[in-house]
């Protein structure tokens, strides 16, 4: 099986801070703020207004997948999936402002940025092949049962510095979608000249497959790397969207291999 | 394709992962919202599937209203503004002499601001007007004064204003029962005059 390139499929800023308690007197203001004003910096998208309760807010925008929630402690934007990833950091910047300016937050207790690939695969099965071929625990507990071996792995590993102010979580899963194929048909598999008869259709079936893999795949390795900063001197959110970005990269290169 | 389409193979559900049927997950982990739990993907794991899909538990959704301004982007001097924020952060409200001083500091840096203000937008200029009478209205400052001289320098920070960051900071300040009229009046915070 040809290994694929990950694909981004959902991006999370989530800011955690203290004593935002104010939202509950003024998400009205913010809401209304917030529908005047993102739409300028989203290059005029549509935002709206999903729901205002005590325990939350949301608003979103359909347009480009983003939702963003609020409440008195934690603010999160959520892009699923991703198409266009450039403005998300804009767009959690003034967020994140408005919310300081009229809940007068005083402190971010922490910054965290999510993001979800999965590498593509045809099958159910060859999700779950995948994530044993990409563990470094292959043999882990294999010695146990000779007629138990490895089928799929579930993995996820938690790097922290010395202070426990940064940290990264980086875990894999095989996934798959409703309807996908248990395993693969074998003439799939086949290259199309070397079939006997039915060359062409196993050709555009093939061609087909290979569109859907890249584009919407229904099965994979979903790899999920969240990077984190606690309880920092400074708080800044362009800096963090840089450092994070690059950690998350380098996360994945390392583990797929560019 | 939506991420939350996806379904764990397995089945587990960790600290901090996409949960089951919504539940948002805490602990060190960033967590998803509601919206981009498996329950709102379309792709399942091979273990105990959620029974329910936790859609969302209001329906109504509107689109913005509609805007009776356009937002405007402009840029203030971000020294000047860290300086009068920093005077506000420091600002002594129990000893008259200093809360005098601190005042006058203040409203010396509101004085600079306006002198680079051509770059910046209506919006931004009408929020320094707005500080500028607070200022110049409120004879002695208590923590709520600052609280809301706080807001307005934090939104003249932002390059894009609207329409709405005028009506909510004005609605502040005369709440807070500073007004250009306010001295005048002495208009406490009930709105009710004391005279």
């Amino acid at each position: 099986m040809k290994q694929g390139k990950a694909k981004l499929v959902q991006s999370i800023f989530e800011v955690r801070y203290e004593q935002g308690y104010r939202y509950l007197d003024r998400c009205g203001d913010v809401m209304v703020i917030l529908e005047q004003a993102l739409p300028s910096i989203t290059e005029n998208k549509i935002w709206m207004t999903a729901e205002m309760q005590p325990t939350g807010a949301r608003i979103k925008c359909p347009e480009l997948d983003i939702t963003v929630v609020f409440d008195t402690y934690r603010l999160c934007i959520d892009q699923n999936p991703v198409d266009k990833e450039s403005l998300l950091e804009k767009i959690s910047d003034y967020i994140w402002s408005t919310l300081v300016s009229k809940f007068e937050i005083k402190k971010a207790m922490r910054f965290g940025r999510r993001k979800v690939y999965i590498l593509p695969a045809d099958s159910v099965e060859e999700g779950e092949k995948l994530s044993v071929k990409k563990t470094p625990l292959q043999s882990w507990l294999t010695n146990v049962s000779s007629d138990l071996k490895p089928h799929k792995c579930d993995v996820s590993i938690t790097l922290e510095n010395e202070d426990r102010t940064k940290g990264a979580k980086f875990s894999i899963s095989p996934v798959f979608k409703l309807g996908a194929p248990i395993e693969i048909d074998k003439r799939l598999t086949i290259a199309p000249h070397l079939l006997k008869k039915g060359q062409h259709e196993a050709l555009i079936e093939q061609l087909k497959r290979m569109k859907q893999r890249e584009e919407d795949p229904v099965s994979g390795l979903m790899i999920d790397v969240d990077y984190w900063w606690l309880k920092q001197e400074q708080m800044n959110i362009p800096e963090f969207y840089g450092e994070s970005e690059k950690k998350i990269v380098d996360f994945l290169n390392n583990f797929v291999g560019t | 394709m939506k991420n939350s389409e996806f379904n764990m193979s397995g089945g587990e559900e960790g600290t901090g992962r996409l949960g089951s049927g919504g539940i948002i997950t805490l602990g060190e982990h960033t967590v998803v919202s509601e919206q981009s739990t498996p329950s709102g993907h379309d792709y399942f794991d091979d273990g105990t599937l959620p029974a329910t899909e936790e859609r969302e538990r209001l329906g109504r959704e509107t689109l913005s209203s509609s805007v009776t301004r356009i937002p405007a982007t402009g840029k203030m001097d971000r020294e000047l503004l860290s300086r009068a924020e920093n005077i506000v952060e420091g600002f002594n409200i129990d000893d008259p002499l200093t809360s005098r001083v601190d005042r006058d500091s203040l409203c010396g840096a509101v004085l600079q601001l306006w002198e680079k203000s051509n770059k910046c937008s209506d919006y931004h200029q009408d929020i320094l007007a707005i500080l500028e009478n607070g200022l110049l209205s409120t004879e002695k400052f208590e923590m709520r004064h600052l609280s809301v001289f706080r807001e307005a320098i934090k939104d003249l920070q932002n390059e894009t204003l609207t329409q709405a960051h005028i009506d909510v900071i004005q609605r502040r300040f005369m709440e807070e029962g500073m007004s250009p009229l306010a001295l005048l009046t002495e208009v406490d915070k009930s709105g009710e005059s004391k005279d």
